[in-house]
């Protein structure tokens, strides 16, 4: 074996360890905790409350995020870089800024939260506002995702469904759509995964109530003060939660269609 | 026909194109880069000339001095693409049966037309087959039944067969101008080929760097030798 088959050997051993080892531990210790715990109510109610918001989050990113992929894929304007800047800004922003940013913006003294307000609609600190904070870190994922699917679905099939009778629409729901959809469950798996280990943000925005705000991260911090038998519940949740993810996202079709 | 005269340009290439078609299959011969391309998918409305009007039929399509655009959709024009463009999550059926589905046709009347085109072009066995499991004869076929099963006013085919064999070529080739012929349906076919041109097309025009440098019946337009494929140089 000469001496660099010997680094990759030892690097690729060493990084599964660094990797492993943490996740490892949390499964050791917490079979020394109680199941009871898994059952206890404040644990129960931010399982609850993370798929609840998860899921919802990602729907709207879904809803809100596909056309804006396509436009993204499609469209030749010298304002379409600006718009990709702008989109991936949450990706590299630390999640406690984005977090400050959203409060500037839609607290109670926020730009447009106070106008907000003063229509009778308050939204930090409400389960709202974890869905908007998750909303707002996860986009990007699902954009990127979509974006490079849609970009890689030819003009040509799309010329095709035009001279068939195909309105623009129909063309996007019939042809470009479906040939894009492993990557958009890509997306969905990952904003997902994001947005139900967000932290950051929903603590700034949303803050930490039980039973309201207090998603699995969030609560996995606040019973590491108290009760780290709770904390080491949690974290193997989301740590299954993660591997069912990553999972998922092997199962997911990977089928690329020859130019037919 | 169709009547038009479009310009368009580019970087460093200007297209010029003046044509008339009648009830008539004409070849549009040229090499790669002449612009034979562009001026099929300016007649589909998928490329917007810069200057000029199209005309098919009784109805203006493409006016730029009227602000006439027609969108590809109502021009009820069949392309067949070079790259034949079937949908590949759709299988052989559902391909040829797209643009009658778009139109909202009942089911029963569907199953009627495209069963009928699927007979005509011997696809009937191939229903239920993706594109992804047809040969390129097959495939040409596929295409050509999905764009005339809508029955368009006229049939636009860009090299279609460019990604055939020499001899399913020649297959196919005729297969195509007897299908042409019994439907009686007025066509332009694109090709660098000129025994493509000479078998298929009643007309050849020459199209060189933009521009039509002569429009004549194929045995007038350069004597074919056997075998050897026309070149422009």
């Amino acid at each position: 074996m000469n001496a660099f088959a010997l680094i990759r050997t030892f690097t690729g051993v060493a990084v599964a360890g660094f990797i492993l080892l943490p996740v490892i531990a949390v499964l050791i210790s917490v079979s020394d905790v109680s199941p009871g715990m898994l059952l206890s109510e404040d644990v129960m109610a931010a399982v609850r409350l993370s798929l609840f918001t998860a899921t919802l989050a990602t729907l709207l990113i879904v809803i809100i995020g596909t056309p804006v992929a396509y436009l993204l894929a499609r469209s030749s304007s010298p304002l379409r870089r600006f718009l990709e800047v702008i989109i991936n800004l949450p990706m590299v922003l630390p999640p406690a800024v984005a977090g400050i940013a959203l409060l500037a913006a839609f607290g109670r003294e926020g730009i447009l939260g106070r106008y907000l307000a003063s229509a009778g609609i308050i939204l930090p600190f409400t389960t709202a506002a974890v869905v908007i904070a998750q909303t707002f870190v996860a986009l990007p994922l699902y954009v990127r995702s979509a974006r490079a699917g849609f970009a890689g679905v030819s003009r040509t099939f799309e010329g095709a469904s035009y001279t068939l009778g195909a309105s623009e629409f129909t063309t996007f729901l019939r042809v470009s759509l479906p040939l894009a959809k492993g990557a958009i469950i890509a997306g969905v798996i990952m904003s997902w995964a994001r947005a139900m280990g967000e932290f950051g943000a929903t603590i700034m925005f949303a803050g930490n109530f039980v039973g309201r705000t207090q998603t699995m991260p969030l609560a996995v911090y606040s019973a590491l003060q108290v009760d780290m038998g709770k904390a080491l519940v949690l974290a193997a949740l989301l740590i299954l939660i993660s591997f069912f993810i990553l999972f998922a996202f092997e199962i997911v079709p990977k089928r690329r269609y020859a130019d037919a | 026909m169709l009547d038009l005269s479009i310009t368009k340009r580019f970087p460093g290439f200007r297209l010029n194109v003046q044509l008339k078609l009648g009830r008539e299959i004409l070849a549009l011969l040229g090499e790669n880069g002449s612009g034979k391309s562009t001026t099929l998918k300016a007649i589909a409305g998928l490329v917007t000339p810069d200057e000029g009007y199209i005309r098919i039929g009784n109805t203006l399509a493409f006016h730029s001095e009227l602000g006439i655009n027609i969108p590809p959709q109502k021009r009820s024009i069949g392309f067949v693409f070079q790259e034949l463009a079937l949908f590949p999550h759709l299988n052989v059926y559902e391909n040829i049966a797209f643009g009658l589905k778009v139109r909202g046709y009942s089911r029963a009347r569907i199953g009627e037309e495209v069963n009928a085109i699927m007979q005509a072009l011997g696809l009937a066995e191939l229903r239920y087959h993706m594109p992804c499991e047809l040969s390129g004869g097959q495939k040409q076929r596929v295409a050509l039944a999905r764009a005339l099963v809508v029955k368009p006013r006229l049939l636009l085919m860009d090299e279609p067969f460019s990604a055939l064999d020499l001899r399913t070529r020649q297959e196919v080739r005729e297969q195509v101008r007897d299908i042409l012929k019994t439907l009686n349906i007025p066509a332009i076919i694109v090709t660098h080929d000129y025994e493509d041109a000479a078998i298929l097309a009643d007309r050849i025009c020459v199209l060189s760097n933009g521009r039509i440098k002569s429009q004549k019946p194929p045995s007038a337009t350069m004597p074919p030798l056997p075998g050897v494929v026309y070149s422009l140089s």
